[in-house]
């Protein structure tokens, strides 16, 4: 069996979309689609958290056994834009802390690799820790590792010791790390000032090849896709939706996701009266996602914090409004065209204003929204050959022109 | 790609949704899917596709002559007895009699008596009960490894190679035409 994978970017990611997990790292599967075809032969080491409850003895013969079996598992297998996928599970009890996670990372690529470092002269990792982690200890010594944070975990995984070491550690010595906004940047920047220059700004990147067949005539269907959790201000939204839907009947709600709020989401529908308006669909692929959203007429993102908001800028790429919260990432990424995208409306618990954001919308949309240009401005910032090009540059920045590097640094790229 | 054996080991349990939806997806394409689950209590819930086997391992372990012969001398039997004694106007004293036997006598007896012996004599016999399975139904294409405490089981199988000539962690993780692919 072979366990050495020779390619020119190796890509080191603890989230990428799976049957379990069909929406976990849809933005880092967007960014293998978008980089790899000019970065041929990329290989993407996708490290599969597999959580479960298991006793320490358990533990140990759990980890001797993976690692023994796991070289035999092993098949590079074509994923997108001609990259190829290694599909590594990292067994983990439930209650490790960051940084004990972000070791069985690097156990588990290292008994993959079979002791040998990574093939590649750049290594590309999602996630300080564990990703950048798992890649730093793996990179052979002439490789250039970067990471691109995405975390919204950031500040948490920050406050844990061990954790910050490491932190510390990776941004010493690692090429560049890569923030998708301002709510990743800044952290990063006041926790390690020192390290302020090695910190950019380079988004997640959005497709913008498809288009739906009928442009948004009114706002009606409305959409929500991503996690049923109390960050994602899910149950807002439903109250907001019941607010408005008492002026007009014809009003609908999709949620795409699931979460441990969907039972109360449920119920709290029926108990408001909204029931038969109100979808639920589960968790589904991310191009079913995109699908659905060419299908409905607004996305309401009511957030209370997103790094990117990578589901705003989707929707805009498919041709719907958005209405969305002040959370973070989605009034970076539709600076200067808030108003032609849609309506930004600021973190709150009460669904009042959310319901007035809509009612807003709803009126300067029937006087007419310049949705195309909204749709133009985001594919020079997010689309896949802007954000390409911006990782080219960093990557390998001999091949590039004098002079091209620091443009585009408004958005990033 | 028709009549594709996969064996699934999923004794975990808590990664059931890909294990259901890759079962459904091989025994839609024609493959014939087994999969081990170790208490079928744990998959209250899951509903898997028809045509796919669903193999109890506790099942199997209670009907090993050991365990069998202690459920029968240390549990039933005992139980049965007091039941006997226990009719008409003893039956409330027969039901607390047998409720503090199985607290009292039996249950230790089992944990400190029979599990380490049990442990001792046949330490391997889950594995033992699982290759006789395996072999009574395979040989595989392949065998699945679905959660973490999968793991240690899979690898002492995977050891006969005649059996399990591939393993991986996933159907998706393997080449497409070997098995049934994500759509």
């Amino acid at each position: 069996m072979t366990t050495a994978f020779p390619s020119r970017v190796a890509i080191v990611t603890p989230w990428y979309p799976s049957t379990q997990r069909p929406f976990l790292g849809a933005f880092v599967k967007a960014m293998v689609e978008a980089t790899a075809p000019g970065e041929a032969p990329t290989l993407v080491y996708h490290c599969d958290e597999w959580a479960g409850r298991y006793s320490a003895a358990e533990d140990a013969e759990i980890t001797r056994a993976h690692h023994e079996l796991l070289p035999r598992t092993l098949s590079p297998l074509p994923t997108v834009g001609g990259a190829s996928r290694l599909h590594l599970p990292v067994p983990l009890p439930v209650g490790l802390s960051y940084a004990e996670i972000a070791e069985r990372h690097s156990a588990t690529l290292r008994a993959a690799l079979g002791g040998r470092p990574i093939e590649a002269p750049v290594v590309h990792a999602h996630v300080g820790l564990p990703g950048g982690w798992a890649a730093l200890r793996n990179a052979r010594p002439d490789a250039r590792v970067f990471v691109t944070e995405h975390a919204t975990f950031l500040d948490a995984v920050l406050d844990q010791p061990a954790a910050r070491e490491m932190y510390a550690e990776l941004l010493r010595r690692c090429a560049g790390v890569l923030a998708v906004g301002r709510a990743v940047r800044d952290p990063l920047v006041a926790a390690f000032p020192e390290h302020a220059d090695k910190v950019r700004f380079v988004p997640n990147p959005v497709s913008f090849a498809q288009t739906r067949d009928t442009p948004v005539t009114a706002l009606r269907r409305w959409l929500f896709v991503g996690g049923l959790i109390p960050r994602k201000g899910v149950l807002r939204l439903l109250e907001a939706f019941a607010s408005c839907r008492a002026e007009d009947p014809a009003l609908t709600l999709t949620f795409v996701g699931e979460g441990p709020l969907q039972d109360q989401l449920v119920s709290r529908a029926t108990a408001l009266g909204v029931a038969e308006a109100v979808r639920f669909t589960g968790a589904v692929a991310p191009a079913e996602a995109l699908r659905l959203m060419r299908e409905h007429d607004l996305l309401v993102h009511p957030s209370q914090f997103e790094t990117f908001g990578m589901t705003v800028v989707e929707a805009a790429a498919a041709g719907m409004p958005v209405l969305v919260t002040r959370c973070g990432g989605p009034e970076e990424s539709l600076a200067g065209i808030e108003e032609a995208a849609g309506e930004l409306v600021p973190v709150a618990d009460d669904p009042e204003s959310l319901a007035a954001g809509y009612r807003r919308l709803r009126d300067r949309f029937a006087a007419g929204m310049d949705l195309a240009l909204a749709r133009r401005e985001l594919a020079a910032r997010y689309g896949y050959e802007a954000v390409a090009e911006a990782h080219r540059r960093i990557w390998f920045p001999e091949h590039v022109g004098a002079g091209s590097a620091e443009s585009g640094q408004e958005h990033g790229i | 790609m028709s009549e594709q054996r996969v064996f699934f080991l999923a004794l975990g349990g808590n990664r059931a949704r890909v294990v259901v939806e890759e079962a459904a997806r091989l025994a839609a394409a024609g493959g014939r899917a087994t999969v081990v689950v170790d208490d079928v209590a744990q998959w209250r819930g899951q509903r898997f596709a028809p045509g796919v086997r669903v193999v109890e391992l506790a099942r199997l372990q209670r009907a090993h002559l050991p365990v069998a012969a202690e459920q029968l001398v240390v549990h039933r039997a005992p139980r049965k007895a007091l039941r006997m004694l226990g009719r008409g106007r003893l039956a409330p004293w027969s039901q607390r009699a047998a409720r503090a036997y199985e607290r009292r006598v039996a249950s230790r007896v089992h944990r400190r008596v029979f599990l380490p012996v049990y442990e001792r004599l046949w330490g391997d016999a889950r594995y033992r009960l699982l290759h006789r399975e395996a072999a009574r139904r395979g040989p595989f294409d392949l065998l699945v490894v679905a959660d973490p405490v999968s793991i240690p089981m899979a690898t002492r199988l995977a050891a006969d190679g005649r059996m399990f000539p591939n393993v991986a962690y996933g159907l998706d993780s393997v080449s497409p035409g070997s098995v049934a692919q994500p759509a």
